[in-house]
């Protein structure tokens, strides 16, 4: 039977390529081995050799045909094919020399095939079934028949771990090498390419994109209600607001003989005199003198918003078990240091039981975080949105003060304002930190 | 309390327990009585127990599993015991057509509990027609459970299991795993069909293995974890009904898979084995061909030498398994 002569793939990535010149003409004999033609892909220029001995017939492409690659261009055909093809043999060759199974001849005598011009492929060169079908398909379709083993050589041999990975990581296997016995592409060659392409992307996590063996259970799980709507309002506020940061820190001396002094007074009403209760104190009487941080900001249509508030509506920051509550005291700055101190410790309560209502936990107009109760110095919230600032309040510890003659001891804490960059300006942040730290180490201006 | 026995002392000491227990069990079989057993296996339980209760039988193989599947159909809990694995061709009839089909055939009004024990395996220079491994016969007949046990402690328990389930189940033996030694628990217990243990655990490479070569892979497994070569051994116990899991989440772990089995390749085991895993989530898994390493399509031969080499022997295995690691490396 005829060699079909393809158009051979020499690069990779290559997919076709352009017939520069035929070095043998259709009808002459050529060797195996010898140049055939000239090929040129997109990279270089390439001698195609025959792959077989015998004439070059059926040349199909001819110069400057650009043809996929592993398409038939020509075929090699035995020098009697030609022949019989040229001209019908005489009937005289003897058919007795004809050696064909029965189910052949049968195939044969129904068909009307002549079995002296199949050539046998059974033992001692015996005509089988096989080959009668073979001599009853058309050239066409005897290369159609003899195409998909070509492109069968072609296909890339991986292995099934690393089809899955490739698949994963979203790789090509055609663009890698393969590292197993005949170049068979294997699990450790797709991760190392898929670690470079992370490396070269500059993403290269501990973790990122590992694949799970099945069997154990998932360690990743959907982000769920609250925690879920938590994940979406920091992310926008985030990445919606440009923050800015302010640090002050807070001289307690005059808050600490206040609470000494009056502490009592408060727990008898129900609450408790903490310094998160001076603090919302603090703010609400701050936030009164400077109300441009009392407020909102917020998208509508195409356009800002930005809403100012008379009320102080404190939203506290509260730990709870599976993540994070900001319960609200209304008009804060109409509450003292009893009433306030009564109601943050109502909603603490509450929020960690469950029970607060969603008015509740809605509406707030400035928000404190207080992480004083951790060895945390000083830390920077995230606004919450649609506020335009939030105040987050480090631990209060002793510290040495230069008096001018002397270091004496004080109680000092950390406060960080963060604000919304689009509307408050650092001096205006400023001037609320300032305001708010003369507040509480003169704790006497409360009373303005 | 444990304490070690050989695989023939455990087994016996199940049939023992079994029979103690209750009285509707009893032996059957060739020289199973005055004579203990071709391998020993049944001595003095004849003693024990009396004529009644340990039947010899003349020299029918036929008759031996008739017997048993007509006193199981009685409600009766046979024991009977087919001397050589190979005989138990003159058994196909009854075990096959009667025993397998009589629950099913009779509208499940009738129930075959019955055990058939029958060494299996070469090398003990038994020639052609004593050293057959043919349990993937009785695997491909729906009706019939088949167990065949690696370690004396398995074997104990699977066999009272064996005699508790209200099916015929072929228990294969092994006469070289007779004098194994292994800790066996004291008193009563069984161990469930159709759980298939990890044996020992590694992440290079799985090697479901059965009966003997459980054995021969957990000491190749030794000898490849001095190269690195970290080797996990699943043991089915039950070949069938299978329990897959276990192979196919070990095989999603190590990515490889060798099947050892004594059994002649072609038409044994590993085949079923291989498309189990191939057919499962683990073809995502695979990083290289599963491979079968098996007894030769021959008839086992006399010469011992070359019995040997017919055989999977513990070096056949390091060789194969260093092989599939080295390949998918």
């Amino acid at each position: 039977m005829a060699t079909p002569v393809i158009m051979p793939k020499f690069g990779m990535t290559q997919e076709e390529g352009t017939i520069i010149r035929w070095l043998k003409q259709e009808g002459e004999r050529v060797e195996k081995g010898e140049t055939l033609l000239e090929v040129q892909t997109d990279k270089i220029d390439m001698e195609v050799e025959a792959p077989a001995s015998g004439i070059l017939t059926d040349v199909r492409y001819g110069p400057n045909a650009t043809v996929p690659v592993t398409t038939v261009i020509a075929l090699i055909a035995a020098p009697e094919e030609v022949a019989a093809s040229g001209q019908k043999p005489t009937s005289s060759a003897p058919a007795a020399s004809v050696r064909a199974s029965p189910v052949a001849q049968r195939m044969a005598a129904a068909a009307g095939v002549d079995l002296t011009q199949v050539t046998g492929s059974g033992p001692a060169g015996r005509i089988v079934k096989s080959d009668v079908a073979s001599a009853l398909l058309s050239p066409a379709q005897a290369l159609q028949a003899a195409q998909p083993k070509q492109e069968g050589l072609q296909r890339v041999r991986a292995t099934p771990a690393a089809r899955r990975l490739a698949r994963e990581h979203g790789l090509d296997l055609a663009a890698l090498a393969g590292s197993g016995p005949e170049g068979r592409i294997q699990a450790a060659d797709v991760e190392q390419e898929a670690q470079k392409e992370k490396k070269e992307r500059g993403l290269l996590a501990a973790d990122e994109g590992q694949p799970l063996p099945p069997g154990e259970a998932p360690i990743g799980q959907p982000l769920l209600g609250k925690r879920r709507t938590i994940a979406t309002r920091l992310s926008q506020s985030w990445q919606n607001a440009p923050h800015i940061f302010l640090t002050t820190s807070i001289d307690l001396t005059r808050i600490d003989e206040l609470t000494m002094e009056l502490a009592g007074e408060v727990e008898a009403a129900g609450g408790r005199l903490t310094l998160t209760v001076w603090v919302a104190r603090g703010v609400a009487a701050a936030l009164q003198r400077h109300p441009h941080l009392n407020a909102w900001l917020r998208p509508d249509g195409d356009q800002l918003v930005y809403t100012q508030h008379e009320g102080v509506h404190l939203g506290v920051a509260v730990a709870v078990e599976d993540g994070l509550l900001v319960p609200v005291v209304r008009h804060a700055e109409t509450l003292g240091l009893t009433a306030l101190a009564a109601r943050i410790s109502d909603l603490s309560v509450r929020a960690r039981s469950s029970q607060l209502t969603p008015d509740e936990v809605s509406g707030s107009t400035f928000t404190l975080s207080n992480l004083g109760m951790y060895p945390v110095e000083h830390f920077t919230a995230i606004l919450n949105p649609p506020e335009v600032a939030i105040l987050a309040v480090g631990r209060a510890q002793m510290q040495p003060v230069w008096n001018g003659a002397a270091f004496e001891p004080r109680r000092k804490m950390q406060v960080t304002l963060s604000a919304d960059h689009r509307v408050i300006d650092g001096a205006a942040a400023a001037a609320f930190l300032t305001e708010l730290k003369r507040l509480l180490e003169e704790p006497a201006r409360l009373l303005l | 309390m444990s304490r070690e026995l050989t695989y023939a002392e455990a087994v016996r000491e199940a049939i023992d327990l079994a029979m103690a227990r209750d009285e509707r069990v009893f032996l059957v079989g060739e020289d199973v009585g005055i004579y203990g057993g071709a391998f020993g296996v049944t001595d003095g339980l004849y003693q024990k127990y009396g004529p009644e209760r340990v039947r010899d039988t003349p020299i029918s193989e036929a008759a031996i599993a008739g017997v048993a599947t007509g006193a199981a159909l009685t409600g009766m809990r046979p024991i009977a015991e087919i001397q050589f694995m190979d005989f138990i061709t003159l058994s196909m009839e009854q075990l096959v057509l009667q025993a397998a089909k009589l629950r099913f055939m009779l509208g499940g009004k009738v129930q075959v509990p019955f055990v058939l024990r029958t060494p299996a395996g070469a090398g003990t220079g038994a020639a052609a027609q004593h050293s057959e491994s043919l349990e993937n016969w009785f695997v491909h007949v729906p009706g019939l459970k088949v167990v065949m046990p690696s370690t004396p402690a398995d074997a104990k328990g699977l066999l009272l299991a064996s005699i508790e389930d209200p099916n015929p189940v072929i228990f294969v033996e092994h006469k070289l795993l007779y004098r194994t030694k292994g800790i066996v628990p004291e008193g009563y217990y069984t161990i469930p069909l159709s759980q298939t243990e990890v044996k020992r655990t590694g992440r290079d490479l799985t090697i479901v293995a059965t009966s003997l070569m459980v054995i021969r892979a957990l000491e190749a497994a030794e000898k490849l974890a001095t190269e690195g070569i970290e080797v996990e051994v699943v043991d089915p116990r039950t070949l069938k009904p299978l329990d897959a899991e276990p192979i196919i989440r070990s095989v999603c772990k190590t990515g490889r898979v060798l099947i050892v089995h004594e059994a002649c390749k072609t038409g044994g085991f590993g085949g079923e084995l291989a498309a189990v895993i191939a057919e499962s989530e683990a073809f995502d898994y695979l990083d290289a061909p599963i491979r079968r390493l098996a007894g030769l399509d021959i008839p086992v031969p006399y010469n011992r030498e070359l019995e040997r080499r017919m055989v999977p022997q513990v070096e056949d295995i390091v060789a194969a398994a260093r092989r599939l690691v080295k390949e998918a490396r």
